[in-house]
Formats: C-alpha cells, sequence, structure tokens
C-alpha cells in the first residue's frame, strides 16, 4: 500500500510500542506461563504489528509477523506449551522484528531474503507442516477478483430473498442490483412483492420485496457470490449455475418452476439433498440467532476484558525533538519573568480598572506556572522502560550461563529527566551484567550454600533528599573482599601491613584493571570496568556505593541528581538570600527556641530535637554567602534527614513550599558544592536549590571532624 | 459529489493509511480514534447538511469497542448509513456479531487498497 511519509512516522512508533508490550509480556509469561492476558497481548502486539506492517507495505515483515503470530495461535489455543526455549526464541523473534523495522527508518531494505527464509524456516519448525497449512488458509476477500475470468458465457439464477430489516444493516438491495449489474447482463428479473402488507401495516423502514435474477455474464460462479458477500450469510439467497439448462435448449420459465426440482431432474442431486438443503435453510436463520447467542456473551467478555488492558496499557506517544520542549520550557520561563515585572508595574498603578487588571495578571501567573511544569514534565520518563530493558538483559545472561535468576522491580514509576536516564542506562547495564556474572551462583552452587536456586535480582528506583536514587541487588556470593586485597597486593596499590576498611577494598573495584572474576562471560568483563561505571556516573554529577555481603549478596546503590527533574521544596530566607529545601528530607520545622541551644567548642552548636541533640548547619557560613551568622534574625529551624545525618539549619524565615524544577549550574556557571542548581520562582526570582547531600559533606567534614563515616571517607582518598 | 465517510480505529498506522487510501480515491475522509470518539463526531455532524456516505470501524478498541459502536449507531438518525467492519480472520465469530449488530459489511487486515476501495464500493455503490 502506497503511504504518505506521516503514516510512516505513525507506523514506527506505534511499532515500537508494541514490541515493547509484546516483550513485556513474554517476560511476564516466563514467570507465569499460564496467563491468558499476558498471552493476550503478546499475540495482539504482533497481530497488530503484522496489519499495520501490511497496510505500509512492509510486506516482509508483515510475513514475518505472521508467521510468529500463526506459532502464538497456537500457544493462544493451547497447542503449544510455554517453555523457556519458546520464550527465548519468540524474545529473539521481537529482535528480529526490531531490527527490521529499525532497518526500514533509516531507509533500508527490511533484510535480505536469504535471512529472511532462514529466519522463517526457524518459525515453520516451531510450527511443524500442519500449523503453516492451518496458518496459511487465510480467507481473502478479493480473490475471485484476481482470478482469470471464465472465458465463456455462463447463465446463472439468482433467487434474493432480503431479511425484512435489511436496512437497519445499512445494506440496499438497490445498489447490489446495481453492482451485480456490472458483471454481465440481465436476462430476466423477476421482483416478488406478494410480501407486501396493507398499508396500515407498511413501514417505510422494512423491505417487502424479493428478487429471482437471470444473468448471463463471462465471470465466474465466485465472481457472483461475491456480489453478496456481505449479505449472502444472513440473508436467502441461491445462486445457480444454469448454463447447462440454457445449452440444451431449457425453456427459462420451465427452469425457474422448479428451482430444485430440475437439479433432481439432471441427476445433479437426489431428492433427499433437496429436502435436507430446504430443510437447511428454514433452520439458517435459528442457528444464526442461536451462534449469535453464545458467541455474544463469550465475546463481550473478552472485550470487556481487551477494552481494561488496552485502556491501561496503550498510552498513545508521538516523538518530539527534545530541543523543542528545550526551547518551549525556555520561552515560559520568559513569560514568567515578563508577567513578574508586568506584576510589579501594576502595583504601583492605581488608575481605573486596577482591580480587575490584578485580578488578570495574577490569574496569568497561575496559568504561566502550570505551563511551565506541564512542558517540563514532558520532558521526564518513568524508569519502567529502562527496568523492562534490564530484565530483558538479565534474563538472557542468566540463561546463557545456566543460571536461574527472577527478577524484582520497584520503583517503575519513579520520573527521571530524559537525559539523566540515557546517560545513566551503559552504567546500569553494567551493573546488571555484573550481578549475574559474578554475583549470581549456579543453581547447584547456591544449594550447595543451601539457598534456593533461583537467584533473585531487585531493581529499586526511588527519590529522596532531591536525588534519584537506583538500587541494582543480587542475593549472589557477594564481592570477594579477600581477593580485592589479594589482587591490589599484587598490583601494588597497598603494603601488606595496611590495614583496610570494607569501604576503602571497595573502592579498588573502581580502579581500572582490577577483575576477581576467574571467568569472563560473553558480554561482561571486556574492556569496560568499574572504573567506567563510576566516570560515567561522575560525570553527569551521580555516585555509586556498594554494599556486600559474603554469600548473601551485593547491593549497588546509584546516586543521581534530578538535573531537571520536579521536586517539591521548602522555600526558606537566610540573610536575606532565598533557598529552596528539597522537602523530602525536611522531616519538619520548629520555631527557634535559643534555650534549645548548646554550644560545643567555639563555633559548632547542637539543638534539642525530639529528645535528641542535632547539629545546626549554618547556610552562610556552609556556603561562604552572606553576613556572619546572627542569632538575632533566626527565627525558624528547619530539621533534615539526609538518610545518612539528621540536622538542623537555622533559618530567617519559612516561606511557603513549592514546586519547582532545578537547573543546573554547570551550564552557565561551574558546579558549587551544596548547591544542586538553581530554580526560577513563580515570582519570576532565582532562588538557590540546596545539595543536602553537599550541605552535609561540607558540614560535617568542616566542623565534626572524628565522625566515623567520615574518617573511612578520608582513607578512600587518600587509598 | 464527494461522498464522506467515517474511520473509527485506534490503530494509528490503521487509521492514516486506510485515510491516505480513501483520499486518494476522492472520498472525504473523518477519523475517529473509537466508538465513544466516534460517536461525538456523529453528534456534531447531525446539523450538517452533507450526508454521512459511510462508517468504516475497528472491532477491539478502547474506551468503545466497534460492535457497542455499531449498536449505539443505529439508536442514532445515521442508522441507515452503511457500516464497514475491519477485522481480522482470527474474528471470525466478530463479524457474525458485527453483523447481527447491524454492519453492512467487512474487511480483512491488512489489506490491499484495491480491496478496500473494492469493500468500500459494495456497501456504495458507485460508478
Amino acid at each position: 500500500m502506497i503511504v504518505d511519509d506521516e503514516t510512516l512516522q505513525i507506523f514506527f512508533s506505534e511499532t515500537e510500542e508494541l514490541l515493547k508490550l509484546a516483550e513485556e509480556s513474554l517476560l511476564s509469561l516466563e514467570s507465569s506461563p499460564q496467563s491468558v492476558s499476558d498471552i493476550e497481548q503478546l499475540f495482539r502486539s504482533v497481530h497488530t504489528l503484522k496489519s499495520g506492517a501490511g497496510m505500509v507495505g512492509y510486506n516482509r515483515i508483515s510475513d514475518y509477523a505472521h508467521l510468529v503470530e500463526s506459532l502464538l495461535e497456537r500457544l493462544r489455543s493451547g497447542k503449544l506449551a510455554v517453555t523457556n526455549n519458546l520464550i527465548t526464541f519468540l524474545l529473539d523473534s521481537i529482535d528480529f522484528m526490531r531490527f527490521m523495522v529499525d532497518r526500514v527508518s533509516k531507509s533500508e531494505d527490511e533484510v535480505d531474503p536469504e535471512v529472511l527464509d532462514k529466519r522463517k524456516d526457524q518459525v515453520r519448525r516451531y510450527l511443524g507442516v500442519d500449523g503453516i497449512s492451518s496458518s496459511e488458509k487465510e480467507p481473502d476477500p478479493v480473490k475471485a477478483a484476481t482470478q482469470e475470468p471464465a472465458k465463456e458465457f455462463s447463465f446463472y439464477k439468482i433467487h434474493l430473498k432480503f431479511r425484512r430489516e435489511l436496512f437497519y444493516s445499512g445494506q440496499d438491495p438497490l445498489l447490489i442490483l446495481l453492482s451485480l449489474s456490472e458483471l454481465g447482463e440481465f436476462v430476466q428479473v423477476v421482483p416478488d412483492l406478494s410480501e407486501f402488507p396493507d398499508f396500515e401495516n407498511f413501514s417505510m423502514y422494512d423491505l417487502y420485496i424479493s428478487w429471482q435474477i437471470i444473468i448471463k455474464t463471462e465471470q465466474s460462479y465466485e465472481d457472483i457470490e461475491d456480489v453478496f458477500m456481505f449479505v449472502i450469510d444472513d440473508n436467502d439467497i441461491w445462486i445457480e449455475d444454469i448454463t447447462n439448462q440454457y445449452r440444451e435448449g431449457i425453456d427459462i420459465d420451465l427452469a425457474e418452476k422448479k428451482l430444485g426440482q430440475v437439479l433432481v431432474e439432471k441427476g445433479k442431486i437426489t431428492e433427499e439433498v433437496l429436502t435436507d438443503a430446504l430443510k437447511k435453510q428454514k433452520r439458517l436463520g435459528d442457528i444464526l440467532v442461536e451462534d449469535g447467542r453464545i458467541h455474544t456473551e463469550d465475546l463481550e467478555k473478552a472485550v470487556a476484558v481487551q477494552e481494561e488492558r488496552r485502556t491501561v496499557y496503550r498510552k498513545t506517544t508521538i516523538r518530539v525533538d527534545v530541543e523543542k520542549i528545550d526551547s518551549l520550557v525556555n520561552l515560559g520561563e520568559e513569560m514568567g519573568i515578563g508577567l513578574a515585572k508586568v506584576k510589579t508595574l501594576f502595583e504601583k498603578y492605581t488608575g481605573p480598572g486596577q482591580m480587575e487588571i490584578s485580578e488578570e495578571v495574577e490569574n496569568l501567573f497561575k496559568v504561566n506556572q502550570d505551563f511551565q511544569e506541564r512542558v517540563q514534565r514532558v520532558r521526564m520518563f518513568s524508569l519502567e522502560g529502562t527496568f523492562h530493558r534490564f530484565q530483558r538483559m538479565a534474563r538472557d545472561l542468566a540463561l546463557q550461563q545456566n543460571k536461574q535468576i527472577k527478577v524484582i522491580s520497584a520503583g517503575l514509576d519513579t520520573e527521571l529527566d530524559k537525559e539523566v536516564i540515557e546517560y545513566s542506562t551503559d552504567p546500569l547495564k553494567h551493573l546488571v551484567r555484573n550481578c549475574i556474572d559474578h554475583g549470581i551462583e549456579s543453581p547447584k552452587e547456591r544449594e550447595a550454600k543451601g539457598k534456593p536456586p533461583t537467584g533473585i535480582i531487585k531493581f529499586e528506583a526511588y527519590q529522596r533528599g532531591g536525588k534519584i536514587f537506583i538500587e541494582i541487588c543480587d542475593d549472589g556470593k557477594g564481592i570477594d573482599l579477600k581477593g580485592i586485597h589479594r589482587k591490589a597486593l599484587e598490583r601494588g596499590w597497598i603494603e601488606p601491613e595496611q590495614a583496610l576498611t570494607e569501604e576503602a577494598l571497595l573502592d579498588f573495584i573502581f580502579k581500572p584493571g582490577l577483575s576477581t572474576s576467574s571467568k569472563v562471560s560473553e558480554i561482561s568483563g571486556r574492556g569496560v570496568g568499574m572504573d567506567v561505571v563510576r566516570t560515567q556516573l561522575n560525570q553527569i554529577g551521580g555516585t555509586i556505593d556498594i554494599h556486600t555481603e559474603k554469600d548473601k549478596g551485593t547491593t549497588f546503590i546509584l546516586c543521581l541528581p534530578l538535573i531537571s527533574a520536579f521536586m517539591e521544596a521548602l522555600h526558606v530566607l537566610v540573610q536575606d538570600t532565598s533557598f529552596l529545601v528539597p522537602l523530602q528530607t525536611v522531616v519538619g520545622t520548629e520555631k527557634f527556641d535559643k534555650r534549645l541551644v548548646k554550644g560545643i567548642g567555639a563555633q559548632e552548636r547542637l539543638y534539642r530535637f525530639r529528645g535528641d541533640y542535632i547539629p545546626l548547619a549554618d547556610m552562610t557560613k556552609i556556603l561562604h554567602i552572606g553576613m556572619p551568622p546572627t542569632n538575632g534574625n533566626t527565627t525558624a529551624v528547619v530539621i533534615v534527614d539526609t538518610g545518612k545525618k539528621v540536622f538542623g539549619m537555622p533559618v530567617d524565615e519559612v516561606l511557603d513550599p513549592q514546586q519547582i524544577i532545578v537547573k543546573t549550574l554547570e551550564t552557565n556557571y561551574r558546579s558549587v558544592k551544596g548547591i544542586a542548581g538553581a530554580t526560577i520562582l513563580g515570582d519570576g526570582s532565582v532562588s538557590l536549590v540546596l545539595d543536602l547531600l553537599g550541605v552535609e559533606e561540607i558540614f560535617f567534614r568542616n566542623s565534626f571532624k572524628g565522625d566515623a563515616t567520615h574518617e573511612s571517607e578520608e582513607k578512600v582518598e587518600q587509598g | 459529489m464527494e461522498k464522506n465517510i467515517l474511520i473509527v480505529e485506534d490503530s494509528p498506522t490503521m487509521r492514516s493509511s486506510v485515510s491516505f487510501c480513501l483520499r486518494n480515491a476522492g472520498y472525504r475522509v473523518a477519523e475517529a480514534i473509537d466508538g465513544k470518539d466516534a460517536l461525538k463526531k456523529l453528534q456534531s455532524m447531525n446539523d450538517k447538511s452533507e450526508p454521512l456516505s459511510l462508517i468504516i470501524t475497528d472491532i477491539n478498541m478502547p474506551q468503545m469497542d466497534g460492535i457497542t459502536f455499531i449498536s449505539e449507531v443505529k439508536e442514532t438518525d445515521f442508522k441507515f448509513v452503511p457500516i464497514l467492519v475491519l477485522t481480522t480472520e482470527s474474528e471470525e465469530s466478530v463479524i457474525k456479531k458485527g453483523r447481527d449488530a447491524g454492519a453492512s459489511g467487512w474487511l480483512l487486515k491488512p489489506f490491499q487498497p484495491e480491496q478496500l476501495l473494492w469493500a468500500v464500493k459494495k456497501v456504495i455503490w458507485t460508478k
């Protein structure tokens, strides 16, 4: 089918979605092979893809998808069982389809015919011979039209008795007769008006006429039948080839008198056959109604289920250039700033209509804020897709190494800026590989250790302290700390007598040239090491932490910046400087009470909070801004919990919480420790967003030396 | 006179290509993404002087499926407008169901432009 560019774009976007859906259902099928809804979704995805590809003229994709669909049909009908092998094969088929779609999207050929044939043969092997023949048996509505027309004239006698309610099906007998007339020459048309009711009982929406037509045509029986394709099943329509009778000079009237009888006379059918056929004819309507009823319920149920699932899964998407979104963001901000100026100007205005004007401006202000938020949201993606990819990867890797794993994902709806997702995908991939290659043991090994043979890999994402955390956790053998120690010695990184903390040892993992695994898998362990992981994460302002315990497992914790992710923040004033404190970290705010302050040393102060003393961190001092701290203006303490430490921040004023988008300073200035970025507030003013983990680091490094956590960090840096 | 056709189909690819093909053949085309959307579109067409010649609808759609949609159409002033159902070989029972609801014809997906035009012609006879 020749289509326009727009349709093609739509096709690519829809196909991407469909392939993702198919993959998802396959992965989910693996853990619950009986899941009817997954099989249905899988089937429907491939099915829709097949149709779509056929429509836009990618016949090779369509052909291949058709074969896969036949395979899935067998799965659906229960003729084929869900096995690991089958799932692997189907995942591979999905990949192959994706490959072809990718190719055509670059205006390349879908695939070499030879490669395609090989691929098709693979599917056929799964299908078996009977599978193919039954699947190829596809009713084709225009097969007749493509057939060679019969060379000689034939005569057909057509008996047309339509349902009385025919018009309600949007059909018109006149149109049907007109299209029939295109096929040949009407020899005779006899309308039967006997059913016509009295005038009182006559309804203009009902059909009372039936016809008998004899047509002389070069077309075949199928061509004639074709005209009635849409009406032949639920109306009384008989087509009879009466050519022989004509040739033998039989009078039309005679032939007409007894339809079936002529056939009987000619020895074509017996009397019994005719009676049988007539019986069937009478019962046809009843059968249909009965059939219809049975199917109605089944169908309605199935449709309801499908509808529900579709509403949940089918999100219509379009592709938009990120630059376009960014320019919208900028425009929105500019508008906000402009509006803020207008607002200030009108504050001084006291002329007529002052009330209306300020109301309108206020309104515009809100609309603009809403607009800015929504535009930023466009850039945000949930981690769902990324996690799904990892799930797939983990599964493939495990299978290659004959390991058994189960993947658990949590926090799928955690949203991250598109760029952060892109930059962190590679490091994350590497960590997933690590879990499978070096973490999860073989089923035998696991059983020997008294663990269940199936290993568990857990992906989890959450937002805390204005950062996004992604954890990748396995229940494998843990990192071999002794091995690392030995390697570090071998490489001369440490002295034999040097005492090292666990953290310091783990830090060696990130040094180039350390590999503790004796085995190297097909994917992992080639070239790219953990050093690259850390470097890549650092590039986007992320960090990585490792927790490991022998035979219990390893957890990688990635801490990623929000860059332009949304967050709720508490707006505070310190020495006339406004700051935003990410709300997730805020435990609470308290009215500042001098009596609860306890000084230690020359500078440090503690504050009594819920029975404990927590350190007071002074923003002006930590960030080297503004005036030296004075207690005079402090009215409140904001208590924050970064997950590692709890501390208080004395502030002059606490304003309303704000929903903000953090913009990094790096783009226009440079990265500043303790500051996550800046944001433009609703009134057009700029405020700094605190990076509390950074603040905490500066604060505890400078103030509370001797802290245990801090000490180990120092050592790591020395190492 | 140009004939007006309403396409009801949730798959964007299908919708776009059907629409493209019909436009090329000289029909005027309106699109709806499911039954509900289509009913809304029909409502707004009510006042227009140009008649609707044909509705082409998919069966499986979110919001409102094709069968329900057809039944709903039969409750409106458009009840005599021919309806062509787009369906697939795996849904033979659906064809029956669609016909019971009042569909005029059906077409198996995927199809070639000629097949589509052929089916359209079958329900709205055009010389």
